[in-house]
């Protein structure tokens, strides 16, 4: 049929001219501002969530990630790889001593007394999430990375961009998220976004 | 780039669910267009009778994906912003058997048992019942399943990741195959239907 | 061969193939991901639950991801309100063609019943396979095929492969 041959002829067209220009050229991005400012005396001990989340995707060894907060927030959603030890019951963790150990909580001031206690236990590499489990859904899973102006802030941006997807989330174009947002509010926008859960 | 819309803020996300009725009404207006609202159209796809699922879902694949480059490389949307399904190679494989098993058995997908049941199909309303008990039946038997279901991950993994390759490259070969197989598809039907005639 | 018994004859399949690869780039276009209906049919299972059994509901990691707004935020859900969409427009299509038709589609050589019961079979095994597979012809094979998925090439090859691997148990429910 014609109308076949037609459809046929535009698409081969259009993959030919794709395959002579190339892909478009690699997005930009620049680096989410900091939030909130701490100024403390562990601040060595802390790590921030992107970092975490390399970690986690070149599946850095001998790492244990704890989580601190209520057992249905945890079960809400946590981490991947994330155990579950409420403050009140901080101890042990089964790890190696030289382990590093990454808690998190709701906000980082939970994250901050989980890190005494177990670096008080012998725990020598016991990091703090900053910002809690709001910056890793905030700066991983849904990342507002505004334009970029740069070629080094285009590499940036992939790459956040590209740390976000190996999540499943979704990274976004436009002004940072408000930082009095709930954190449930940003956990309902960070839904899944197909048939996947 | 202006879009996607919703993600770079010229929609708002209550304008992206109105938007959601009317996509899903345009999907479901094509797919009953096409004739996927019948089982027996869907099914004779694995007997041979009928090629309409092939020929409908890669023309499908191609258009979108050769939209989805071209407005990427002309600015309309931002590229990085789209939403690529994870990879879990074990559970996907083998919920693509169980699945397809469903598919003939039942001779509808989940997108068409709607279509058909909304086209007074009583099959498509069973089929849709049939999937809300699996859809449960899933969760149920999740705790058991759950490291499998989590095995094999390779993050938000693309072909042309993959093969190291530009997507404009896989483009093109997706496209050439596409058409090399619809063309192959047309001779079987022709030959298929050549041999009914004679008998008949 | 024509399944039809009214109504005008079938949309040419690669134009409604066509118009459906445009729906998807719509879909991406405006919401930065693709279409879906495994997910919708989840959503509605996870907010049963939800209203029967909280408790259920929340002990169990298959109900988290879809939960955090609560069982009345299906109403809210991107993809139950799609699937909805598909539901009126395949109803507009068929009334404004003339194939409406309230019937049982099966082949000659089996009851309508048997045929009924085939069709919830195969729907609760297609939900096994789509939640397992995180995703159905929508949502994985056309969304992830559109964006060179790995994922979704993978389960294109398995479900067409096991269509045509279990064909010939069925073939007196369609030929």
């Amino acid at each position: 049929m014609t109308t076949h041959r037609v459809l046929a002829g535009a698409a081969l067209l259009l993959a030919s001219l794709g395959l002579v220009v190339g892909d478009p050229p690699a997005s930009r991005g620049a680096p989410v501002p900091r939030v909130f400012a701490w100024v403390s005396a562990y601040d060595s001990a802390r790590v921030d969530a992107v970092t975490l989340a390399e970690w986690l995707r070149d599946r850095r060894r001998n790492l244990s990630i704890l989580d601190v907060r209520p057992a249905d927030a945890f079960r809400d959603f946590h981490l991947p790889r994330a155990v579950h030890m409420p403050l009140a019951e901080l101890g042990i963790v089964p790890a190696d001593s030289a382990a590093t150990v990454v808690v998190y909580g709701d906000r980082e001031p939970d994250a901050q007394r989980a890190w005494l206690v177990l670096s008080a236990f012998g725990h020598q590499d016991v990091r703090a999430l900053e910002e809690g489990i709001r910056g890793w859904l905030v700066d991983v899973i849904n990342p507002v990375l505004p334009r970029p102006t740069t070629p080094a802030e285009e590499i940036e941006f992939d790459r956040r961009a590209d740390l976000s997807r190996y999540f499943g989330g979704l990274p976004r174009l436009g002004e940072p998220i408000d930082p009095t947002a709930r954190a449930e509010d940003v956990l309902t926008r960070t839904r899944r976004r197909g048939c996947a859960f | 780039m202006i879009g996607p819309f919703v993600e770079t803020g010229l929609l708002s996300p209550a304008a992206g669910l109105v938007m959601a009725i009317l996509i899903g009404f345009a999907f479901g207006w094509f797919l009953e267009q096409g004739g996927l609202g019948n089982a027996r159209k869907l099914a004779g796809q694995f007997y041979l009778t009928d090629l309409t699922v092939f020929k409908v879902m890669f023309s499908a694949i191609v258009t979108a994906a050769l939209g989805l480059f071209w407005f990427g490389r002309l600015g309309v949307i931002d590229p990085a912003l789209l939403y690529v399904p994870v990879t879990y190679v074990l559970p996907q494989l083998a919920g693509g058997v169980v699945f397809g098993l469903g598919f003939v058995m039942g001779g509808l997908c989940p997108g068409t048992s709607c279509v058909a049941a909304s086209t007074g199909r009583i099959d498509g309303l069973a089929l849709m019942a049939g999937m809300l008990f699996g859809v449960l039946g899933f969760n149920e038997l999740y705790p058991v399943i759950a490291s499998f279901y989590s095995s094999t991950p390779m993050g938000a993994a693309t072909v042309p990741d993959l093969l190291g390759i530009p997507t404009g490259n896989a483009l093109f070969l997706l496209t050439v195959i596409a058409i090399a197989a619809f063309v192959v598809g047309h001779r079987i039907e022709r030959r298929l239907r050549g041999l009914t005639s004679k008998r008949g | 061969m024509s399944d039809r018994r009214s109504g005008r004859p079938y949309m040419d399949p690669y134009l409604a193939g066509v118009g459906i690869g445009c729906v998807l780039l719509a879909a991406f276009v405006v919401m930065g991901h693709g279409l879906g209906a495994s997910g919708a049919f989840s959503s509605v299972v996870a907010s049963g639950v939800a209203l029967a059994d909280s408790a259920r509901a929340a002990s169990n990691d298959a109900y988290a991801g879809y939960l955090p707004g609560g069982p009345a935020s299906v109403f809210r859900d991107w993809f139950v309100l799609e699937v909805a969409g598909v539901f009126l427009g395949g109803m507009a299509s068929a009334l404004l063609a003339g194939r409406f038709r309230r019937a049982v589609d099966r082949g000659p050589r089996i009851s309508s019943r048997a045929r009924l019961v085939y069709a919830f079979g195969g729907g609760a095994v297609m939900g096994l396979g789509a939640k397992l597979a995180r995703g159905c012809t929508s949502g994985l094979a056309l969304t992830g095929g559109a964006v060179f998925s790995v994922g979704s090439w993978i389960f294109i090859a398995g479900a067409f492969g096991a269509g045509y691997l279990f064909a010939p148990l069925f073939r007196r429910q369609w030929l």
